[in-house]
């Protein structure tokens, strides 16, 4: 697991309240029940504590755990 | 710190008749009460009755707050709304009318969700300069009357509303003394949250589609734009008056979504105790919210006097702000339809 995907997943877990045992790279965050106004929480975490600026709609129901972290990786942030 | 200052010493507020709850919606509309929620830690609003439009809340709430500080005069009025009665005149000068104030100066402050703390900036700041001795600060609005009754998300969301405070002139050292603001607006991203059509631009371009008279907003990106400004502003002002952010008792923030409150109170620091909440009863009553919140907290001791208080707002606009004042002692009336206190809804 990447350094990026660990601290995603722990942020995930520790501010969002997803059980640890769902999160796989593959999965959406609609499979992993995260509605519309959770995922804009989420990008204000990930923007925050990983120092991106991911845009407040790049965040989607369809997007994966692994789309995120290819993301993440884009601006140039190894966490 | 010595000088002249504005000093909070009236507080009321009043809902109208009709109380729509989630499983109200939910006959009318595709959606839940848990959907509702679990979005926005709403359960109930409340809403105008055919006939009574924003200056019959302002009445109503103004009466309340004069009857709070115990007086019958002031000599100005500011009342801040975006659904005014009429595009031309203010709705003002109605409201001092029909309230008996006789002539004193009264307009209208357009803010959206932040117009309280505009207003009530306007009003100190009068107060402050020698213009009036006193004034009623009024947020009333009526978004029922502007949301497309086949929109969910809006009307699950929006009540309508009056709230009111009363100041009169008297020294920063005195408790209730509004001691600071701290105020801003983007026009840049005014588009975020807007009612597009019923202006000057429309006609004035031929343009009017009847649904362009509906409200509507972005909610993902007002979303963060409310967490991000009212925690930058509530911030600013703490550090401008020299209170660390955890001496600071209560946060009124505008009362638009229990995520946002409970995204703010993380992002100051500031325990769940220490957030001020009665959006699960009344909603997001854009200009009134705060002062309703101040009103049910003073009601029901959730906001004692001493208590270092620090009152935000954000809305269309964009504009957000704060005001920060130490909570005097008040006789407040509770809120017509709410008998008591319900427990507060928390999501997280």
């Amino acid at each position: 697991m990447s350094a990026v995907q660990e601290k995603l997943t722990g942020l995930l877990v520790s501010e969002l309240g997803v059980p640890a045992a769902k999160i796989e790279p593959g999965i959406s965050y609609k499979d992993l029940a995260l509605d519309s106004l959770a995922l804009i929480e989420l990008t204000m975490i990930i923007n925050r504590e990983l120092g991106v600026d991911l845009t407040d709609d790049i965040l989607q129901g369809e997007t994966t755990v692994a789309d995120t972290v290819e993301l993440i990786e884009a601006q140039g942030v190894r966490a | 710190m010595s000088g002249r200052a504005a000093v909070l010493t009236g507080l009321g507020g009043w809902l109208p008749p009709n109380r729509v709850t989630n499983d109200d919606l939910a006959r009318q509309l595709d959606t839940t009460d848990e959907w509702v929620t679990t979005r926005t830690g709403i359960r109930q609003r409340f809403v105008v009755p055919p006939g009574l439009s924003t200056s019959d809340l302002a009445v109503r709430a103004g009466a309340r707050a004069l009857a709070s500080a115990g007086t019958d005069t002031v000599d100005l009025l500011v009342l801040a709304t975006s659904t005014p009665d009429h595009p031309c005149p203010a709705t003002a000068p109605e409201v001092a009318g029909r309230l008996g104030l006789g002539e004193i100066p009264a307009f209208d402050v357009a803010a959206v969700c932040t117009g309280f703390v505009y207003a009530l900036a306007t009003a100190s700041s009068m107060i402050r300069a020698g213009i009036a001795a006193s004034a009623l600060v009024i947020g009333a609005d009526t978004f029922s009357t502007i949301l497309d009754p086949e929109d969910r998300t809006t009307r699950a969301i929006f009540g309508d509303g009056a709230g009111a405070v009363v100041l009169r002139a008297g020294s920063l050292e005195e408790q209730g003394a509004l001691l600071g603001f701290d105020l801003a607006s983007d026009g840049t991203q005014a588009d975020l949250i807007t009612v597009p059509g019923g202006g000057s631009e429309y006609r004035s371009k031929g343009l009017a589609a009847p649904g362009d008279a509906f409200f509507t907003m972005q909610g993902r990106s007002v979303f963060r734009n409310a967490v991000t400004r009212m925690s930058e502003s509530s911030r600013r002002l703490a550090k401008q008056l020299d209170w660390p952010l955890e001496s600071v008792d209560r946060l009124v923030a505008h009362q638009a979504n229990i995520r946002i409150l409970t995204a703010v109170g993380s992002e100051l620091g500031l325990p769940e105790e220490k957030l001020v909440v009665n959006l699960d009863r009344v909603g997001n009553t854009v200009a009134a919210s705060v002062p309703l919140a101040l009103v049910d907290a003073a009601h029901a001791g959730a906001i004692a006097p001493g208590q270092r208080t620090l009152l935000c707002g954000f809305g269309g606009g964009l504009t957000w702000g704060a005001a920060a004042l130490e909570f005097p002692e008040l006789s407040v009336e509770p809120l017509p339809g709410l008998l008591a206190p319900a427990e507060s809804v928390r999501t997280s």
